[in-house]
């Protein structure tokens, strides 16, 4: 190596070495660290995380951040992907030393992630909505109601307030349909209801005329299916066919895309949901107007929980440092702290308990029908 | 009961028209090309997102649309068998070579849809309207269509073979092109056309079925070995027969799910292609080849 080539070099280092200790000396931050699918085929579910997540860090930091030191967040991303998820969660947990990691959006990923948080005891709050990530570990917690939740807010208004007895139940073929439809079988039948029938269908599928034939020929009241973007083809369907029956579903549901592909059909579904974009509490009015200023559109619900994350975060942080024992025992003692998806609890498992909406679909919106505590 | 089992059965023939048609271009090409054609799958993605690129996003009318991606499926067709299937004609394992290399172009057709659209479902968001009721069976305006294109794309492929002089031709090769080619046939030429007739088929059944259901890159694959089970039904290579293959395969897909559960749908197409292979490996309608009754 030439000696000029040299003396660059030496340069060069001696730039980077002096430029982190300037940035270093600056201002004192506080990390935080978030894995989400910021690329990849859920892109758009981790980018408007990753939006209120900052539109929340630049308030709280114009306040003047956690205890005077600024508060930054390092993103990561999963593509919704557990291998990616893992890497992601083993650097900001090992390498960042972040005590609290906000994300994944996807199950799957977060229950990949758990055994880190434990072995690092770093905070987890994940964004997900499978059953098994309850008994995932002491130091996992999340901001989206467990997907059993859901089922267990909808069933009585269908069986007690819309008076339904006979039901067919069609679900997709994977954890979640599967456990979304046993847990309505038995909460249904628990009160009185009779299930006609229980077919699954594959995940992906793409026709479901002979599937809406079968239940059709055993006349049920209503229809539950919880599935994914397969909604709008079987709705759309089933209008085909001519059947009238009331159709209920789940979480998922919630996206523009299927009300789009349905082509009308979807009006009148009825699902529980997180978040009324229009809800009385006194945060939500500000926090839209606040992220339509900045995004150019107003805040839809994956959003919202993280932007109800990123204050209870705050709140710990502010109140416990970066340690991460007494972030964890404060998050379990959080009772009714206010957000713009109403008040959040964690239960002795970390789980969230907070107000679910029942919502429908009129027009091409989702509105709210009734708020159920 | 019975308007139940007549429904089945038009459910059938609606997507068993889908399979018809991507078995019959498959099948053609197999014919006179002689290998198994996986990259057919990819076109009929690759139609599929075109026509709803050119329509929803570029704003034009589905009569300008739907000709405009049947006249660009066969193009692209012909640029990847230049590029790639002419390439390795004279390769030894030749069949199974291009075959693979297929497999590898289909992935690359995908992923290029994957990589402009995503993994989003479209749809051209046509209102949901009740079907025409017609004797207790429900069919739409749009699946009308597709059992009358599959109909209309049986009698136009059964009249090409029989009774042009290209279609003539297209049967030489397909018995043995050596002899063919020393008759005065341009094979090469033959190949060509061939191609441009499958992709077309593949490009139509991909419109087709976006219009009925939503668009996906990945809807592919599926597709492609729904079309190549009809085919072996039918007989690999027979190209009118392929047709019936395809109902064939629909009909038995629902009236199976109506019994079993309906994720045992392509576990039903799958069974019967295996059992096809075992009992009547030349299909309802084929014929052994000259080698093989010589044993």
């Amino acid at each position: 190596m030439g000696r000029i080539k040299k003396i660059l070099l030496n340069l060069c280092i001696g730039v980077v070495v002096l430029g982190v200790f300037i940035g270093a000396k600056t201002q004192e931050k506080i990390k935080i660290g978030a894995v989400l699918p910021l690329t990849g085929k859920s892109a758009q579910y981790g980018t408007w995380i990753q939006e209120a997540l900052e539109l929340g860090r630049e308030e709280i930091n114009a306040k003047g951040g956690i205890n005077g030191k600024l508060l930054q967040i390092i993103y990561e991303d999963s593509q919704a992907d557990p291998k990616l998820a893992v890497t992601a969660m083993e650097k900001l947990c090992t390498v960042d030393k972040v005590p609290i990691v906000y994300g994944c959006w996807a199950s799957s990923c977060v229950l990949a992630q758990a055994p880190i948080a434990e072995r690092t005891h770093t905070i987890l709050i994940g964004e997900a909505i499978s059953p098994k990530i309850r008994d995932a570990g002491d130091y996992v917690f999340r901001m989206q109601p467990d997907a059993r939740y859901y089922i267990h807010k909808l069933v009585p208004y269908i069986y007690k307030k819309m008076r339904i007895r006979n039901v067919s139940i069609s679900y997709i073929n994977n954890d979640f349909g599967v456990d979304q439809a046993d847990v309505f079988e038995k909460e249904f039948t628990k009160l009185g209801g009779n299930v006609l029938s229980k077919d699954a269908f594959a995940q992906g599928a793409t026709d479901f005329k002979t599937d809406l034939i079968k239940i059709k020929a055993k006349n049920p009241q209503a229809i539950f299916v919880p599935g994914y973007t397969e909604l709008a083809i079987i709705l759309k369907q089933a209008k085909e066919l001519g059947m009238t029956q009331q159709f209920f579903t789940s979480v998922p549901f919630e996206n523009p895309a299927i009300v789009e592909a349905a082509g009308g059909a979807a009006e009148g579904v009825i699902y529980p949901h997180h978040f009324d974009p229009e809800n009385k509490y006194i945060l939500t009015k500000s926090y839209q107007e606040a992220y339509k200023k900045k995004y150019g559109r107003y805040s839809e619900g994956f959003a919202a929980l993280a932007y109800d994350g990123m204050r209870i975060i705050a709140y710990v942080l502010k109140k416990c440092g970066e340690n991460p024992e007494a972030i964890k025992n404060n998050l379990y003692n959080i009772k009714n702290y206010p957000g713009v998806t109403g008040p959040t609890t964690f239960d002795d498992k970390g789980d969230v308990i907070k107000p679910i909406v029942i919502k429908t679909v009129k027009n091409g919106r989702f509105v709210k029908i009734k708020e159920v505590k | 009961m019975i308007d139940i089992y007549l429904q089945l059965i038009v459910n059938g023939i609606i997507i068993g028209s889908i399979y018809a048609l991507i078995a019959s271009g498959f099948s053609l090409v197999y014919n006179i090309q002689r290998f198994i054609n996986i990259a057919h799958g990819g076109m009929y993605v690759v139609s599929a997102f075109l026509a709803y690129y050119l329509i929803k996003k570029l704003g034009f009318s589905f009569l300008l649309g739907i000709p405009l991606t049947l006249l660009l499926c066969p193009t692209i067709g012909i640029i990847i068998d230049f590029l790639v299937y002419r390439r390795l004609e004279n390769s030894p394992d030749r069949e199974s070579i291009l075959m693979i290399v297929s497999f590898g172009v289909f992935i690359l057709l995908q992923s290029i849809v994957l990589l402009y659209f995503g993994g989003d479902i479209y749809s051209y968001g046509f209102p949901a309207k009740i079907g025409y009721n017609l004797f207790g069976v429900y069919i739409t305006k749009i699946q009308l269509i597709i059992i009358a294109v599959t109909v209309i794309v049986f009698i136009l492929l059964h009249l090409l073979l029989m009774k042009t002089k290209l279609g003539m031709a297209m049967r030489g090769v397909a018995d043995d092109n050596i002899i063919a080619s020393t008759l005065g046939v341009n094979v090469a030429f033959i190949k060509t056309v061939t191609f441009v007739i499958g992709t077309f088929l593949a490009g139509l059944a991909g419109i087709l079925i976006s219009f009925e259901q939503n668009l996906e890159y990945s809807m592919g694959l599926m597709a492609v070995l729904k079309g190549i089970t009809a085919s072996i039904i039918a007989g690999i290579g027979n190209v009118p027969g392929a047709i019936f293959g395809g109902l064939l395969l629909g009909i038995a897909e629902n009236i199976g799910i109506f019994y079993l559960p309906s994720g045992y749908k392509d576990a039903i197409a799958f069974v019967i292609l295996i059992l096809f292979l075992f009992a009547k490996p030349h299909g309802l309608f084929g014929f052994k080849s000259r080698e093989e009754i010589a044993g």
